[in-house]
């Protein structure tokens, strides 16, 4: 990891989700930094808070929800104290986002190669002082780059499929429209929420292969939130794990697969199927994820832990550092590290 | 990655519309093509088209003045029954004017009146509508509230109160009509915000960095718009009856201004000796009404492609 200022940095961060049954804290005290250029992994369960973490990067928790405490630093600025033009000068520009099901994430009333020059147009990209006349030259200069966007994400004969629908995409198509209107601003970073989950696996290949030429390419970090540890272990620098709207677990892609410190990072592991293994039963986690309005002060995943002791439930447990960038909220490895 | 383009990329103004109006035509010739295939919504096009060319070019068409007639011919029957002549194809009224002139200046006023207090309805419906489903809260609890409280009354009886409170006159029944109209499409256009307001494609616009009023309007409405035009065709209809009524009943169009409503009105006391002053400016109601509605169904069942799945 580089020593520099990281490119985006989050402190604390707290997103609650006020219900009738108590206030849901679906994102407890996250802190993360990213840097630029790196591929950072998010891995949890449904429902541990990865995705309000992306949402609340770029601020888009809708009401009642809300981001209670902490920082979001982007290059040294909290993204939570700006205004809202401003913020939404950064959406789309400097951070962008890919979501999980990219037919419902492109707008059907528009042709794909019209969405892809709109990201130009919103940023004013491609603008020069030119008013958005058909004779100024601007609308032509925009299509000509969502041509080449089009292009560069892979979608073959860019020109005929600029006049397309949506819904005259295939999966993988789609999800490569999306990237190419993510990256039609060149961002800093790239939030990337699930973006192979609903692609079959050669195509999920495909996609992952896309975004790592993209990172190597531009140089834009990106984040990827996913369930699949496989995926995250064979794509990401470094992985963060995620429990119950917690951090757990963090660290370099090797540190946190060949030797994870965590029990529920252990468990996660030890329930993916494998065709190679000899072992025909997967061993799944006992228990379930515990109800995000009523966690306990301690430990979350105490009530499911092989290794829990009676303070585990009660007493609040550092991120505790096992090896050089290595962190681990767990007491049991906290002690062995003493 | 190579670039791969199947043509070479060309620039500018021109070959961006030539390419608009290709598409626009591509679309109009499928549109032609499925009305082709269902004659009686193309009857009922043609119908409406007749209509309104009729009334556009009122001057030209007609021999005979709207207004003015010569109480020497006053009731001669049409054409075709014993004591009628050509001059007069459908007869005259009790002040002796021509009665097809007075249709067709008559279908000047129902065809104006009904597009206008459709197009003030779907504007103000749509808009409000959009921003309350966008928005909810407060605008929308209000706004709802208000609509439920105009759909409680009757449309007639609300009309003849307003008539009766704002005086007849060609803006007081726009008015009077638009004022129940706007909320029928403040409902639609609510409820399909509230469908497509969750949908992914919203949160791809706010993460594209759009504000909300450019988000309802450039991302949302073109989605929702479709189906506000199917229900504006279809209300047309009923607010060109609605005229007619409040004419019948002497709230609307005011004499000597011809108006199907009125020339029934008028014709009534004559239904025995002159069976044709109320008898022809009803038919032009029911023809045109009929021809709206079956053209307005036609498209609602050409555009709305939840339908075309069979």
């Amino acid at each position: 990891m580089s020593e520099s200022q990281p490119l985006l940095e989050l402190r604390n961060l707290e997103t609650v989700f006020p219900t009738r049954r108590g206030v849901v804290q679906a994102v407890t005290g996250v802190s993360l930094t990213l840097h630029k250029g790196e591929i950072l992994g998010i891995v949890g369960e449904s429902g541990c808070g990865k995705s309000v973490t992306l949402l609340s990067i770029l601020r888009l928790i809708s009401w009642p929800g809300r981001i209670a405490g902490g920082q979001v630093l982007f290059q040294g600025r909290d993204l939570l104290k700006l205004s809202g033009r401003e913020i939404r000068r950064i959406r789309g520009k400097d951070i962008a986002m890919v979501f999980q099901d990219p037919l419902s994430t492109l707008n059907p009333a528009f042709t794909v190669g019209e969405q892809i020059g709109e990201s130009l147009r919103i940023h004013g990209i491609l603008a020069d002082g030119r008013a958005f006349w058909p004779w100024s030259g601007r609308r032509a200069a925009e299509r000509e780059r969502a041509v080449e966007l089009m292009a560069e994400v892979g979608i073959s004969s860019p020109m005929d499929r600029y006049r397309e629908y949506p819904h005259e995409f295939s999966g993988g198509m789609q999800q490569r429209a999306l990237i190419a209107i993510a990256l039609a601003c060149e961002p800093q970073v790239l939030l990337a929420d699930e973006p192979t989950t609903s692609l079959d696996v050669t195509i999920q290949a495909q996609i992952l292969d896309l975004m790592r030429r993209i990172n190597q390419e531009h140089g834009t970090a990106i984040v990827l939130v996913t369930h699949n540890l496989d995926l995250a272990a064979e794509f990401c620098q470094r992985i963060i794990v995620m429990y119950a709207g917690r951090l757990v677990e963090m660290g370099g892609v090797d540190q946190v697969i060949e030797s994870p410190q965590h029990p529920y990072t252990r468990g996660l592991l030890a329930c993916i199927p494998r065709i190679s293994a000899r072992r025909s039963r997967i061993e799944p986690i006992p228990g379930n994820v515990p109800d995000l309005a009523d966690v306990p002060p301690g430990c979350a995943f105490a009530p499911r832990c092989p290794l829990a002791q009676s303070a585990c439930p009660a007493s609040l447990v550092p991120l505790s550092e096992v090896e050089p960038g290595h962190w681990v909220r767990c007491l049991c490895r906290t002690g062995m590290a003493r | 990655m190579a670039v791969q383009a199947t043509h070479p990329i060309k620039s500018g103004w021109y070959h961006t519309w030539t390419i608009r109006l290709r598409l626009w035509w591509r679309g109009l010739v499928e549109l032609g093509y499925e009305l082709w295939q269902r004659p009686i919504v193309l009857f009922g096009g043609i119908v409406v088209v007749a209509y309104l060319l009729a009334a556009v070019f009122a001057e030209q068409v007609t021999a005979h003045s709207p207004a003015r007639g010569s109480l020497l011919l006053r009731f001669q029957p049409p054409a075709w029954e014993a004591g009628g002549e050509w001059a007069y194809p459908l007869g005259t009224d009790d002040q002796g004017r021509d009665l097809l002139t007075r249709i067709i200046f008559g279908a000047r006023v129902s065809l104006a009146v009904g597009l206008l207090s459709v197009g003030i309805s779907v504007v103000v419906g749509t808009a409000l509508g959009a921003a309350a489903g966008y928005y909810r809260g407060w605008l929308d609890e209000i706004l709802s509230r208000f609509s439920d409280l105009l759909l409680a009354f009757p449309f007639l009886i609300f009309a003849i109160g307003v008539m009766a409170f704002l005086g007849p006159g060609f803006a007081n029944l726009i008015l009077a009509l638009a004022f129940k109209g706007w909320v029928e499409f403040f409902r639609l256009a609510r409820g399909e915000m509230l469908a497509e307001r969750t949908k992914e494609y919203v949160d791809a616009a706010r993460v594209a960095g759009l504000g909300h009023v450019s988000i309802i309007a450039s991302e949302i409405l073109p989605n929702i718009i479709q189906s506000v035009f199917v229900l504006s065709t279809l209300r047309l209809g009923s607010m060109i009856i609605m005229e007619a009524s409040l004419s019948f009943l002497g709230l609307g169009i005011q004499p000597p201004t011809p108006a199907w409503g009125s020339m029934v009105a008028v014709g009534r006391d004559y239904l025995l000796t002159a069976w044709w002053v109320s008898t022809f400016p009803g038919l032009a109601i029911l023809l045109l009404v009929m021809a709206i509605n079956v053209f307005g169904e036609g498209l609602r069942d050409i555009l709305d492609p939840r339908l075309k799945i069979e």
